[in-house]
């Protein structure tokens, strides 16, 4: 029997050795590439020299780097954060309703459908400061009007929130699935046990969802560290470096300054942050798992 | 006294009628089981109990107290559910304390009393595993501690052994009839298993969409059921049930019992004879069709020449003697038979 399995084993490595080729080939060979672009001073053109790890010791050096890393990563846990709590709590809320949500979902998923330059083109004109109707109703409750992406102190607060207002469907719809998929009996067996509904929330629903929870949160997590749309379309990067993140940095050096050697430096950086935050994450997830 | 009594109770999904006008009153420490098949209500009766489910119409008094406003919590009744429904992140001690937990209980009483139900039902080793490492018996024993630990008005059982191997279901099932006398406290159990049904309950009701067929103790509904229905739920293999001709003519005995030739018969298996002449009426002859030899006992599937199939049950020496294809006398005692109404299918004698 074991010689069987053995056998099996042995051949199943050989059936999808094929496609762990192409695998490797489409995800391995553009990483491979990217860093060895990287230690070069490539600028789309003739000039090509070997560099070595200069673009690296240059970017670690320079401090617009780190600015760009730190807005990537205030952008990135703000709005996760919110839009966790957010689309939790719009789930939680829309769960217990006992009326028929088809139309309650299908508004709140209608933002998740529009592209994110569309999204950034949207938000740009209402929070206009001038033409905008954001600060029109801000004026009509008695407040000044704001210059919203104009401004360093408001600009990164106004991305946030446009990517709270497109993305919290997306962990809107995700939880409230789960919760709909979550087995009846333990909750009615709380109940039956005089648990109330805070207590079944906390200590039977949240623990149960935890794990999904966690994969959300690095769903949303890596996709905010990625963003992209969302402030080419609206601030460019500016105020100054107000709202610079990693991947307008990257545009502008690559394309604006023809400097692809240090673009992809600053990519490959970028990914061993990304690397890093998610396996903290996973690493937490599975803990987790191992304590159910 | 923690008597539970049903006044005219109706169940509605919208249009859709459930239960109407059920009545029914278990007594105080009485093991009540609800037997049906799939889809009697029996579920949603015991559910209404919990308070799981919405009373629609009626009146439904627990400990003599209008129970159809209270909140699940507020009714002190006990559940164990047939996927055991244990809390998948907390551990054995926790699943166990809950209740008392919730309703803020202090401490040291909750000690004791996780280590009065863990002695009990001898969880003592597992207190600290989680529900996923456990095996189907000790997670429905931990459900059953859970269900314990509290003192409540009444236990409340929706098919809890449906998930248990054959052993273990009459093994735990042994460990609740033992558990509710010792308690003495009133018991709801929900089950579509008529052994089950038999063998742990004072009484049965015998339900189908959403009525009482029959209440009574195991022994009624077996000897004199009121109907076909309970006729042929209660019993394995089934009681024969012969519309009038379906017996060899000149045999016919309902001509004899029934008021009218419109009544049908019933003949359990046991007390249908197979080449027996002991004192009995002789009701032609059948072929053997199919012959289940259980060791202790024998099935034998008959047809006879109106093509009526029966079966009969008889002592294991039978097996030696009748063969399948075998063309065989029947006979039965007249004292044993069961006669219902056709039309109505109540019971005539």
């Amino acid at each position: 029997m074991t010689y069987e399995i053995k056998s099996i084993g042995s051949s199943a490595f050989w059936f999808i050795l094929p496609c762990l080729f192409v695998l490797a080939l489409t995800s391995l060979y553009p990483i491979a590439f990217g860093f060895a672009v990287s230690l070069t001073n490539w600028n789309w053109g003739v000039q090509l020299d070997f560099v070595g790890l200069a673009n690296y010791v240059g970017l670690l050096g320079d401090s617009e780097f780190w600015t760009v890393i730190k807005n990537t990563v205030v952008f990135a846990a703000a709005a996760t954060s919110i839009e966790i709590a957010l689309g939790f709590y719009l789930a939680v809320q829309v769960d217990k309703l006992s009326i028929p949500t088809d139309l309650i979902r299908a508004v709140i998923m209608l933002p998740l459908m529009i592209s994110g330059i569309v999204v950034a083109l949207m938000s740009k004109v209402m929070f206009d400061p001038f033409l905008g109707v954001v600060n029109y109703l801000i004026g009509a409750f008695g407040f000044g009007p704001s210059a919203f992406y104009g401004a360093a102190l408001t600009a990164m607060p106004s991305i946030i929130a446009v990517d709270v207002w497109w993305q919290t469907s997306f962990v809107f719809i995700i939880m409230l699935a789960a919760l709909r998929g979550l087995p009846k009996d333990p909750i009615e067996a709380a109940l039956v046990e005089g648990a109330s509904n805070f207590t079944i929330f906390w200590r039977i629903k949240l623990p149960m969802l935890r794990s999904l929870l966690i994969t959300v949160v690095v769903i949303r997590a890596i996709d905010t560290l990625k963003v992209f749309d969302i402030v080419f379309g609206t601030t460019g990067g500016g105020p100054g470096l107000a709202t610079e993140v990693a991947q307008t940095f990257v545009y502008r050096t690559a394309y604006s300054y023809q400097q692809i050697g240090k673009a992809m430096a600053t990519m490959i950086l970028f990914s061993l942050l990304i690397l890093a935050i998610s396996l903290a994450l996973q690493g937490l997830r599975q803990r987790w798992e191992a304590d159910k | 006294m923690s008597e539970i009594r049903f006044r005219g109770v109706g169940k509605h999904y919208g249009d859709v009628e459930v239960i109407t006008g059920f009545d029914l009153r278990i007594h105080d420490g009485e093991f009540m089981v609800l037997v049906g098949p799939s889809g009697c209500a029996k579920s949603t009766t015991l559910r209404m109990i919990a308070g799981l489910e919405r009373i629609t119409s009626g009146e439904l008094l627990i400990a003599g107290k209008r129970a159809n406003e209270l909140l699940p919590a507020e009714r002190n009744i006990s559940m164990v559910f047939q996927s055991y429904a244990l809390f998948p992140n907390m551990s054995v001690r926790e699943n166990l304390s809950f209740g008392l937990r919730v309703r803020k209980t202090d401490s040291a009483t909750v000690a004791s009393e996780v280590d009065r139900v863990t002695g009990l039902l001898g969880l003592g080793d597992l207190l600290d595993r989680k529900p996923r490492q456990l095996s189907g018996g000790q997670a429905q024993r931990v459900a059953l501690g859970r269900a314990m630990i509290r003192k409540p008005n009444a236990f409340l059982f929706d098919e809890p052994l449906s998930n248990l191997d054959a052993e273990l279901r009459v093994q735990m099932r042994g460990e609740i009839i033992e558990m509710q006398r010792k308690l003495s406290t009133t018991t709801v159990y929900v089950t579509h298993d008529q052994v089950e049904a038999m063998t742990m309950g004072d009484r049965i009701a015998v339900m189908n969409k959403g009525c009482i067929m029959q209440l009574g103790s195991p022994t009624e509904l077996y000897r004199r059921p009121a109907n076909t229905f309970v006729a042929g739920f209660i019993g394995s293999p089934r009681m024969n049930l012969l519309e009038p001709g379906d017996l060899l003519g000149d045999c016919d005995p309902t001509v004899g019992i029934a008021h009218d030739r419109t009544g049908k018969l019933g003949i359990r298996p046991e007390h249908l004879l197979v080449e027996s002449d002991d004192g009995a009426v002789p009701i032609g002859d059948a072929r053997v069709t199919r012959i289940e030899d259980l060791g202790h006992e024998v099935l034998i599937h008959l047809r006879n020449a109106r093509g009526t199939s029966l079966t009969a049950r008889t002592g294991g020496r039978i097996a030696e003697t009748v063969q399948s294809g075998q063309t065989v006398s029947l006979a039965l005692r007249f004292d044993c038979l069961h006669s219902f109404e056709t039309a109505t299918g109540e019971r005539l004698t």
